[in-house]
């Protein structure tokens, strides 16, 4: 599958409370920024 | 989680924040000096970030003062006194909070907060996901004329709270900015701008007209509103706040805050790509000739807005007035309840715009509804060792199973006590409502009466019904969950830990207040306090059982911190814990009890609970409350120092 | 993020971004929400939460899942059922071929004495599948370093789960 650079890219991160969700969540939205990405727009619940 | 957080007082930069932390980044460049909040979901985490700047910078605080408020009247009045020293002051607030500060707010909105600025946080619920109930609360807006401003990203939170203040000094105007639980923890990226410190100290200048909002000043206060507002009015379209997408088909879309998210996309999904937008920033008030001109070129306007239609009614003001013939699509099309989404906004717009249903959706919609069923529930529940988890299983012990029973629950973590299995609270209204209902309740049924209050509500507005209680000397009981912390909102410092060092308590407000049958107990004492409350619940009148015990999840906190210490310094520490042996299945645990650290598993074809050593706070009710004795306690390194829960 | 969403409850979050943005607004990212059946990645820590957030599934998207389950109070008291595990496998499978389980909390327990990497092994699951396109893995290490407590073991752990999923991704495709 060809993944362009101005596609959209949808990740949902499901889990229990206490798990780490939101810590990975973040982790890869700083990782976004660090990477360049121009849009990064998540939402934590 | 993160070990050094400049993002709020790095001077400029691009940096990835939420919602309200971008809020709180916009009212530190916007010099803010004063804030006052009950603490509320989804606006609670603004008082943290300003509790963590406060902490980490010391400096700071003789030009920002934060204050956990006892409830929301007393932090909007204090804001307005703030504000009226000359400084700026930020009042957040849940969408219910307004319910709460509406009765001060209505007569500040009227006075207005010169010589300073006053903005006011809500943050609204609309799918319910943090509360009790969904309002929508911009009819507060036209209420009391509070201009609205709703934002959508970060950028945007940031941004317009300093716009805000801007607006309510230069207006005389309380300015109501309206998040959303989605607004608020969504995350984007937000270009810093310089910090500006608040002003140290203000100064009241007396002006009795204007802070008398009594005859004949009432009046003269109700018609300077009205200018103020229309002053506002007439400079919307100069301040930047609402944006136009151009576009040529006759349908265009009104929308603000998360909604216009949704819209974008779906329209773009549904290669509507001709159609204009007008995305308000401002929801209230409405500059008529920005409106007016939007219409124009329209056959038909769809306005796409979450909860009661308050644009659809304002928007059809303005047709109606201006005599446009625009036809107005909106709650025909979309609900009045719930939260949207790209899919729902996407699924009513293909039928507006009489487009092919969006395959990928349906089927998203179609197979998910085919297995739904399966999924098994995870509602909220108390965690492991909750002290108000082991009251209510005291509650049900002495009650058999709420017999004859009524238990009037209230806000705080015991909402959830309505969840099975407990199923422990019959009804719920607000903050206090459970202990009001209680006493109509007691005034009309013989049936036995259970009111619940935790120690933040009981401060917030409890100490008034039951003073009430006590004059009518109403035949209920009144459980009181002493845990010392705001816990559900998660663990604001409330003024109950201020009060409580200075040797102050809930016990002699009682005494004092005239509470004729109180009895203080312990959750952890679970034969004891069912005993008490069938004693209560024998005994004629009001009677109050105060059950102390800290919130577990801060007792195991500080018992955890205890025990690293004394091992740091090569003390040995007693070790308990407890474990199933010669379980009967009797479910006692698992269905009266219902601690999460408790699970059935099966083992070579033979079920037995077992205990997740790993989420056990050895809190010990269920080696209490275990009928077969089958749970056991186990302390290794008896020698070693214990290390029990603090008291109080 | 408290109040009644946290205790206990379910917890999930959507990730999105886009590396470039376009000059027409209407092609770019504006929700905070993925659209219905418009996700192309759930990692999920617990596999009976992949079925509660499935309505943003579709054909597209890739599965990774920590196969730990972790049944709620209702199935401890047995007034429920905790769906079988195979059939949880035979929903997401409706969905694609993609589903890749491992078990990240054992491999926590076992490599770190601790059930908190299970997270950062997840991620290094999702890695290989190739749906976090643009985004190095350099870039998570940099990020764990400033951000997280113990980042020598969650960047150990990342590379644990990177291992750990290229062999079951490439299982899979051989």
């Amino acid at each position: 599958m060809e993944i362009e650079e101005t596609d959209i890219i949808n990740i949902v991160i499901a889990g229990t409370a206490g798990q780490g969700v939101i810590t990975l969540k973040r982790l890869i939205e700083y990782a976004a920024q660090k990477a360049g990405i121009e849009r990064v727009f998540g939402s934590e619940i | 989680m993160p070990i050094k957080d400049t993002r709020f007082i790095q001077e400029s930069g691009k940096v990835m924040m939420l919602g309200n932390e971008a809020l709180v980044r916009g009212c530190l460049e916007a010099g803010v000096s004063y804030i006052s909040q009950y603490p509320g979901t989804p606006t609670s985490d603004i008082g943290e970030y300003f509790h963590q700047i406060l902490r980490e910078i010391p400096d700071i605080r003789e030009y920002l003062v934060h204050h956990w408020a006892v409830n929301e009247a007393v932090a909007t009045s204090a804001c307005a006194g703030a504000a009226w020293t000359g400084v700026r002051s930020l009042n957040p607030m849940k969408h219910v909070g307004l319910n709460v500060a509406s009765d001060a707010l209505s007569v500040i909105a009227l006075n207005g907060p010169n010589p300073g600025g006053m903005v006011i946080v809500v943050g609204s619920d609309p799918g319910s996901l943090g509360s009790h109930q969904e309002q929508n609360e911009r009819f507060y807006a036209w209420m009391f004329h509070l201009p609205t401003i709703e934002p959508h990203t970060p950028q945007e939170c940031k941004d317009w709270i300093k716009l805000a203040f801007d607006l309510s000094e230069k207006f005389d105007l309380v300015i109501n900015f309206r998040t959303s639980t989605r607004s608020a923890h969504s995350r984007g990226y937000v270009e810093l701008e310089p910090l500006m410190m608040g002003k140290r100290k203000g100064e009241f200048i007396r002006n009795i007209p204007k802070y008398n909002s009594l005859p004949p000043h009432a009046i003269n206060n109700h018609i300077r509103l009205y200018e103020r507002i229309e002053k506002l009015r007439d400079c919307i379209p100069e301040l930047g706040l609402n944006k136009i997408y151009k576009g040529t088909n006759k349908i265009g879309v009104i929308t603000s805050g998360m909604p216009f998210g949704y819209a974008m996309e779906a329209l773009d999904q549904l290669e509507l790509n001709d159609v204009p937008i007008l995305k308000l920033g401002m929801v209230y008030p409405l500059n008529y000739t920005e409106i007016t001109e939007f219409l124009n070129d329209l056959e038909k306007v769809v306005i796409i807005e979450e909860l009661e239609p308050f644009l659809e009614v304002k928007i059809a003001e303005i047709i109606q007035k201006a005599k446009m013939n625009v036809e107005i699509i909106g709650k025909n099309y979309f609900p009045s309840h719930d939260e949207f989404s790209t899919g729902l906004v996407t699924t009513a717009l293909a039928k507006i715009f009489r487009k092919e249903p969006n395959t990928k959706i349906i089927n998203a919609i179609e197979y998910f509804n085919s297995y739904k069923d399966l999924i098994p529930s995870r509602f909220p529940t108390f965690c492991a060792g909750c002290p108000e988890r082991a009251t209510l299983y005291s509650i049900l012990k002495a009650t058999n199973h709420l017999e004859n029973t009524i238990i009037s629950g209230d806000i705080g973590c015991y909402v959830m006590s309505f969840f099975p299995p407990q199923q422990c609270s019959d009804l719920v209204i607000c903050m206090s409502g459970g202990i009001s209902a209680a006493i109509g309740m007691a005034a009309k049924t013989d049936q036995k009466i259970i009111a619940l209050i935790g120690d933040s509500t009981f401060f917030h507005t409890g100490m008034a019904p039951l003073a009430e209680a006590v004059g009518y000397n109403s035949n209920l009981l009144l459980i009181i969950f002493e845990n010392s912390w705001t816990a559900m909102t998660g663990h604001q410092d409330d003024v109950l830990r201020y009060l409580t060092n200075k040797g102050f308590s809930i016990e002699k407000i009682c005494s004092a207040i005239g509470v004729p049958w109180l009895k203080v107990e312990d959750s952890y004492n679970p034969k004891k306090l069912t005993k008490s409350i069938e004693n209560a619940l024998e005994t004629e009148g009001l009677k109050v059982i105060i059950v102390k015990r800290e919130c577990a999840l801060q007792a195991n906190r500080w018992r955890m911190s205890q025990v690293r210490k004394l091992e740091m310094e090569g003390q040995k520490v007693q070790d308990t814990s407890y474990f199933i042996g010669g379980c009967q299945m009797c479910y006692e645990c698992a269905r009266v009890l219902s601690c999460p650290a408790i699970r059935r598993v099966e083992t070579d074809g033979i079920e037995e609970m077992q205990i997740d050593q790993d989420r056990c706070v050895k809190c010990g009710v269920c080696y209490e409350v275990c009928p077969n004795g089958a749970i056991r306690k186990s302390i290794v390194a008896m020698e070693g120092v214990e290390v029990p829960f603090r008291e109080g | 993020m408290h109040g009644l969403a946290q205790r206990e409850g379910a917890i999930s979050s959507h990730t999105r971004y886009q590396k470039r943005v376009v000059d027409d607004e209407r092609k770019n990212l504006h929700s905070s929400i993925i659209c219905y059946g418009d996700a192309d990645l759930f990692i999920c820590f617990e596999p009976s939460e992949a079925l509660r957030r499935g309505i943003f599934a579709s054909k597209k998207t890739t599965f990774v899942l920590n196969s730990r389950t972790i049944p709620g109070i209702m199935i401890t008291a047995n007034l429920e059922e905790y769906p079988p595990i195979e059939k949880i496998k035979e929903i997401l499978n409706g969905y694609s071929d993609h589903v890749y389980f491992m078990n990240a909390t054992e491999l926590s327990l076992e490599h770190f004495n601790s059930n908190h990497y299970m997270n950062l092994i997840m991620l290094g699951l999702a890695i290989p599948t190739g749906r976090i396109p643009f985004i190095e893995i350099q870039n998570y290490e940099e990020v764990i370093k400033e951000w997280l407590r113990n980042a020598d073991e969650n960047i150990k752990a990342l590379h644990l789960g990177i291992d750990e999923g290229k062999k079951i991704i490439n299982t899979r495709k051989s």
